[in-house]
């Protein structure tokens, strides 16, 4: 409220202790001399931006707990074949055997999460259900940030006709209900090619404009900085000053939406394969588990609980992660 | 302001035409089961009544063509050249010839036959499809004519039903959807992003700040799902059946709105924690503004501060925000609504790219446009009404 | 004892924050009578914006926190008054002009509103009333075309249109006290003179008691009855204006003046800006705060704090020096000079 008051300019100086100016002063009073000392001694010798974003990253907790459980469900679905058979059986196929018997079963402890309509352990499922999420989550975001990247780029340094038509482009991209371009991509996919490919593809192909305007509105403000008009003086070509020296001034914006983008995506596959249109069994998917396990919701909600408690979490983390990497690159974000 | 709107619809042009022309491309270049086999079953069509029935549909054109015809029938107003020429008589033609659009003379299309009398009369346009022309009326300037009749969107291939039938019965479900799920958004976010900024830090902020978090990571459709298991079968003795039942069963104006309740929470979760946040974020950075000290400084009570002099500049990025919502939501919920089997525009629409009924595709995501471009407007617009800056073209800020 | 309009008494505000305690405003005190202008001067960070704040209860708690002293309005304590009690003084006794005019006006309402909205809060006026009367309160404050210009927003104000009528505002209920928080240094140098004059004139006609917070000695020259010097939260000197700038008994004082472009300069000739920052409020120097800067600092300086006390009749300093024979501004100059 005290805007331009006393207290603000004091206010400044707790955030960064080590800024103050009071070292130019003749007398320094001991006590904060001392303090002084420490913090130097806390500040590791190189402050780069990179290190500095780390070093807040670090220091927030929602962040840290976002990566850790991100971590976990990687390496769960990655050694997934080395644990999930022996402990809780294989997920992935039907024994016709004992189908019948270990259909529908509550959680227990040989199947913390109960068994599925076919006997299978939910569990089990559900870490091999992260596979298809992460593998689609990434991928489709490497593919949605690369186009984004390089044609935001060539708008922003280019501009004019260029730009032009790569905004225009975006319009219309972005007029399109997002969803339903997904579902009519994947529609006229033959079922039989139906799968984790034409998913990646369709959230791949269409997430690229917020990436390229975003990175172009960057490009255009890093631009203006004098020393661009300095490496152009000194002789570099536009794609060293493209990727050398724009880039990396430019890029942070991007790097906040792209981690807040695999979540998207996440929860776009699982609604596209909620729909039937996604990933096709026998290969697992949340969304297709959700899907399944609606026909057993009056005997056995879980069916349907745990896939989506798995989908809520993931993209909780990597949104919260998104949320701690936009603070420590210090990016102001629309919210 | 009029100035305005007229550049604002005529931006919307050209975005019009690049989505419905991507439309198009994706429906006709990628491979995919045809929709005749699809409208026939499995039953076996032999190749004449294939042509036939595509012919019919007009399918045996060439895409721009089939692109084309959807444009020209979209229009209210068609110019046309009548060249008088008397090849057209009914009593020497099979019933089934019309009068022939030539080749496009310029942009007036020049149609061989005379000047029609008055009604409509049916004419092969220059897309080579039989349209009705002069409907809604005709004017008549010489030998041209300018013709009236209500934007055509086709017939459904699966059914022959006409597109703006199936849409203006399907329509107002998403509409009514959308209706609620925005009073929930309004009275949930706005009091949530409130209460959160004024108590800053209690724990009524956190439980917001917590809760908004986890909203947007939610997938919908397990909201909904979850939320049917919750009224339908947990609290089932408690509520009874009423939330859990399908629209079109519904008997009585009341019956129908409660029908509505869980579809319209399930629909406004995500938007209602984004309005939230943006509320609460809003709010914060107008409580720190020097006009607000002002205001304390006159005497007024932290109510009218609050309610008077933050919340009139906090609510204007809101206002935008829920109304762009509108208008994502009046897009037709696809998720909410095949969950809860709602009969909306998006549910239509999902079912026909299924089904392959393109004309409904293209009819569906028209009238999607026009209508988020209608709403686009109305926000721009109320966000002159709300910030005299833009009102008046600018000051110096 | 008579009673003043405004008394401060040794008021302490300060803030307790993550890292430290904040002594914003650190025992400061005077009286003011109706009428009368006092000059409140002071680099930023010297508590003097603050100390304002603190008496209209409009710093925010917490993290401020009164932690001594009292300031008496007609014998009333401002600083424990409830909400209620103080909302009805704000505005209505006491009222305030602060320094931004871009900012400090509501972008979304009309500028007639704004200033007729203390009628409606405090004399119970509708606001047709209130905007009847804001148009002549902006006729007063002088701005052209009153009629048409209560209808305008904010943003088709000026600087000085807007300041003008951040004062009409201030001035809609007729307050004892008008306090003025850097009132003119946004606003450009010409633009700064009218506005100045224009208060002068209002207290000529209403004879309210000022307030004039500024970090330029020179605004308040000509206006000001009395001066109150402020560094980092404690006053260091106060006087009558002449005294404060014919004989002034504090090395701060000193240093403040020689940074005022003074008339008849050229391009060429030298400004003395005081060299050094103001201290951090959380680590106040011991001794005396400005020892650090000082030239001409003893080694008593940095060891036992100077208290305020009377020099010379009512004129007094935070100096050890001050009173002392040869420790005079232009004569410590001079013997600057032939050293």
């Amino acid at each position: 409220m005290a805007r331009d008051t006393d207290f603000q300019n004091t206010d400044r100086t707790e955030e960064h202790p080590i800024k103050d100016t009071r070292s130019g002063l003749p007398a320094t009073p001991p006590v904060t001399a001392e303090l002084l000392h420490v913090a130097h001694e806390e500040t590791p010798p190189s402050r780069t931006l990179w290190g500095d974003a780390l070093r807040r990253l670090v220091r927030n907790k929602l962040a840290v707990i976002s990566l850790v459980w991100i971590l976990i469900v990687i390496i769960a679905a990655v050694t997934a074949d080395l644990w999930v058979p022996n402990h809780f059986g294989d997920p992935r196929t039907i024994d016709s055997v004992t189908a019948a018997a270990n259909r529908l079963h509550g959680p227990s402890a040989g199947h913390p999460m109960g068994t599925d309509e076919l006997g299978r352990d939910m569990f089990g499922r559900v870490v091999y259900g992260a596979r298809t999420s992460l593998v689609v989550g990434f991928t489709a975001v490497i593919i949605s940030t690369t186009i984004g990247l390089l044609l935001g780029a060539f708008a922003g340094y280019y501009g004019r006709l260029l730009d032009a038509l790569i905004m225009r482009t975006t319009d219309v991209f972005l007029a399109f209900p997002y969803i339903l371009f997904s579902i009519l991509i994947l529609a006229i996919v033959p079922p039989e090619a139906r799968g984790i490919g034409p998913v990646i593809l369709a959230i791949g192909l269409l997430g690229w404009p917020t990436f390229a305007r975003l990175y172009r509105g960057s490009v255009l403000s890093v631009k203006e900085n004098d020393y661009i008009d300095a490496g152009r003086a000194l002789g570099a070509s536009d794609i060293r000053l493209m990727f050398r020296h724009i880039a990396p001034n430019a890029i942070a914006p991007v790097i906040v939406y792209a981690t807040m983008s695999v979540g998207g995506a996440i929860l776009t596959e699982a609604a596209l394969s909620f729909l039937g249109l996604g990933i096709q069994p026998p290969a697992i998917s949340w969304g297709k588990m959700i899907e399944s396990g609606r026909g057993f919701l009056v005997t056995n909600p879980g069916l349907v609980f745990w896939p989506g408690l798995a989908i809520l979490s993931t993209v909780l983390a990597f949104t919260l992660l998104g949320d701690g990497v936009r603070d420590a690159l210090d990016v102001k974000m629309k919210d | 302001m009029f100035q305005y709107i007229v550049r604002r619809i005529l931006q919307f042009i050209p975005v019009f035409l690049g989505v419905t022309l991507l439309l198009f491309l994706t429906a006709n270049f990628l491979p995919g089961a045809d929709p005749i086999q699809l409208k026939m079953g499995e039953k076996a069509i032999d190749p004449a009544t294939k042509a036939r029935l595509l012919k019919d549909l007009g399918l045996d054109r060439p895409w721009y063509a089939q692109y084309g015809d959807y444009l020209s029938s979209l229009s209210p107003i068609h110019i046309e050249y009548y060249d008088g020429s008397t090849a057209t008589d009914d009593s020497k033609q099979p019933k089934d010839t019309f009068p022939q659009t030539g080749k496009v003379a310029l942009v007036i299309p020049r149609v061989s036959g005379p000047f029609p009398e008055d009604g409509a009369i049916n004419v092969t346009n220059s897309w080579g499809k039989v349209v009705t022309r002069g409907a809604s009326g005709r004017w008549r300037l010489g030998n041209l004519a300018i013709e009236f009749d209500p934007p055509d969107l086709g017939t459904s291939i699966y059914n022959g039903r006409r597109v703006t039938d199936i849409l203006g019965e399907t329509y107002p479900y998403t509409v009514r959807l959308a209706i609620c799920a925005i009073i929930v958004e309004i009275i949930v976010g706005i009091g949530a992003g409130v209460i959160s900024a004024t108590k800053k830090g209690s724990f009524l902020d956190v439980l917001v700040t917590l809760s908004t978090s986890i909203l947007v990571a939610l997938p919908v459709f397990w909201l909904g799902i979850m939320l049917q298991y919750a009224f339908g079968i947990w609290l089932k003795d408690l509520t009874g059946a009423r939330f859990y039942l399908p629209p079109t069963g519904a008997s009585g104006e009341f019956a129908s709105w409660v029908y509505l309740i869980l579809p319209a929470i399930t629909l406004a979760a995500v938007s209602t924690a984004y309005a939230a946040r943006i509320m609460r974020s809003q709010l914060l950075e107008v409580i720190g503004q020097d006009y607000i000290r002002t205001a304390y400084a006159k005497g007024l009570s932290r109510r009218k501060v609050l309610w008077g002099h933050a919340m009139k500049n906090a609510m204007i990025p809101v206002v935008t925000f829920i109304g762009l919502d509108f208008g994502a939501m009046l897009s037709g919920a696809i998720l909410t609504e095949t969950v809860y089997n709602w009969p909306g525009v998006g549910y239509t629409i999902y079912r026909a790219i299924v089904g392959r009924d393109f004309p409904i595709v293209y009819g569906g995501v028209t009238v999607i446009l026009f209508a988020v471009m209608f709403v686009n407007l109305l926000v721009d617009v109320s966000y002159a009404f709300l910030d005299p800056r833009i009102r008046f073209g600018g000051g110096e800020q | 004892m008579t009673e003043h309009l405004l008394e401060v008494r040794d008021l302490k505000m300060h803030f307790f924050t993550r890292d430290g305690v904040v002594k914003a405003v650190d025992g400061v005190s005077y009286v003011l009578d109706k009428g009368e202008t006092l000059g409140v001067v002071g680099e930023s960070g010297s508590g003097k914006s603050v100390h304002a704040l603190t008496m209209m209860q409009l710093v925010p708690m917490p993290p401020g926190k009164v932690v001594g002293g009292d300031v008496l309005f007609r014998g009333r304590s401002l600083v424990s008054m409830s909400d209620e009690q103080i909302r009805r003084i704000r505005g209505n006794d006491i009222a305030m002009i602060f320094q931004d005019p871009m900012t400090s006006l509501n972008p979304v309402y009309r500028v007639g509103h704004q200033v007729g909205e203390p009628l409606v809060v405090h004399k119970g006026m509708s606001w047709k009333e209130a905007e009847t009367r804001a148009v002549e309160l902006l006729r007063l404050v002088g701005i052209p075309h009153p009629e048409q210009r209560v209808r305008d927003y904010p943003y088709q104000f000026s600087g000085g249109m807007r300041q003008r009528a951040m004062i009409a505002m201030a001035l809609a209920c007729d307050p004892d006290i008008l306090i003025a928080d850097e009132p003119t240094t946004a606003l450009d140098v010409t633009i700064q003179a009218q506005i100045i004059e224009l208060m002068q004139e209002i207290q000529q006609r209403t004879g309210n008691a000022i307030i004039m917070i500024t970090h330029d000695l020179g605004v308040v020259a000509d206006v000001a009855d009395r001066i109150l010097v402020m560094y980092a939260g404690r006053p260091v000197e106060f006087g009558t204006t002449d005294e404060v700038f014919y004989r002034p008994l504090h090395p701060y004082t000193w240093g403040l003046m020689d940074s005022i472009p003074a008339h008849g300069m050229t391009e060429k000739s030298e400004l003395h800006p005081i060299k050094g920052q103001p201290p951090s409020l959380i680590y106040v120097p011991p001794g005396c705060a400005f020892s650090p800067r000082c030239p001409y600092a003893q080694e008593r300086c940095f060891t036992e704090e100077p208290l305020l006390r009377a020099v010379d009749g009512d004129h007094s300093s935070a100096c050890h020096f001050a009173g002392e024979p040869g420790f005079t501004k232009s004569e410590v100059a001079l013997a600057e000079v032939t050293a």
